[in-house]
């Protein structure tokens, strides 16, 4: 039993904590991020297993881990606003061109990073070619170029 | 069920610009101003953690309790499984001391050991009673190593050469 509640609570705070810090630390996942997630991984480690290290509990924890996460999908998909509040939801940063500050600076993305999606992805030199730049749900910033004249390509 | 997934599976209107996309606006921005008061929560987590309200040091960490027979430093928060400390100072003239650890603590914590070990130890009816010699006239300290068992807000008491010291200690999950 206390493994059970060991993983749903590790589970619940992981949860919380990760919709806490928001998509973009998914976005922009730095060399400092990575590090800082192995030492959460590590910690949530110990919170798991406490002092048993046998095959059994890390069975238990694992089956609950994945119990509660399907769990939790079937749940977001019967309430779709429970869903919306846990994932969150698309945020149109550019639209037509403007750049909605308000939605920028709520969910910390810089301009660099949208011109950087820009030009990683579209090979666009500069803001004006951006029709609208949407931070997805996953954390992606996605980016469509203008279509009213042809969006200028960097040379290969 | 069935109607819910079907409404799950319309596709989002389209927006002025052109987008076909679901961003619910209003819900983000209530969404936003959760995540800044959880924020807000977070840093008041961390600042309890560092005044000692999540055990294991701190200023509020632990508290005297005094009597008689001695003094009794106890941690006001504990977390089960964790080592914790509770220090005893004897009174002066009382050797050899007796100290009496009672059923409930003992329900609470494991007692690993002491320091100085007790002279003798042996059980008495749930409670185990601890004696130590000391010389000389300064009140003799006594620490008494332990780990919390389960959590939950237990008063515990210790018997410090016949005088009864209690305190009420958290113990967190």
């Amino acid at each position: 039993m206390d493994s059970v509640l060991r993983a749903l609570s590790v589970y619940l705070v992981l949860l919380v904590v990760t919709r806490l810090a928001g998509r973009r630390t998914l976005a922009q996942v730095t060399v400092f991020d990575f590090v800082l997630l192995l030492i959460i991984a590590e910690t949530t480690d110990q919170a798991l297993l406490g002092d048993d290290f046998s095959m059994t509990n890390a069975a238990v924890v694992i089956v609950t881990l994945a119990l509660t996460d399907v769990t939790l999908s079937y749940v977001k998909e019967w309430l779709p606003g429970l869903g919306r509040v846990i994932d969150g939801t698309p945020t149109v940063l550019i639209s037509g061109g403007a750049v909605d500050a308000h939605a920028m600076r709520r969910a910390r993305v810089g301009l660099e990073e949208v011109l950087e999606s820009a030009r990683v992805h579209h090979g666009l030199k500069r803001l004006s070619q951006i029709d609208c730049a949407v931070l997805e749900v996953g954390g992606a910033i996605s980016i469509i170029p203008q279509r009213d004249g042809p969006a200028e390509k960097t040379p290969p | 069920m069935v109607a819910l997934m079907a409404a799950r599976s319309e596709p989002p209107s389209v927006r002025s610009d052109g987008l076909q996309i679901a961003d619910h606006r209003a819900l983000q921005d209530r969404i936003w101003i959760g995540q800044r008061v959880g924020w807000a929560c977070l840093v008041l987590i961390v600042l309890l953690a560092l005044a000692g309200m999540t055990g294991r040091g701190g200023v509020w960490a632990e508290r005297s309790v005094a009597g008689a027979g001695g003094i009794m430093v106890l941690p006001n928060v504990s977390r089960r499984g964790a080592a914790e400390d509770i220090r005893l100072t004897l009174a002066a003239g009382n050797s050899p001391h007796e100290v009496v650890i009672s059923p409930e603590f003992l329900r609470f914590f494991d007692i690993t050991g002491s320091t100085p070990e007790a002279d003798q130890a042996r059980a008495r009816g749930g409670a185990l009673v601890l004696t130590l010699m000391a010389e000389g006239p300064e009140p003799a300290g006594m620490t008494l190593h332990g780990r919390a068992r389960r959590a939950g807000f237990p008063c515990i008491s210790l018997t410090l050469d016949g005088t009864d010291l209690r305190g009420r200690v958290v113990i967190l999950p």
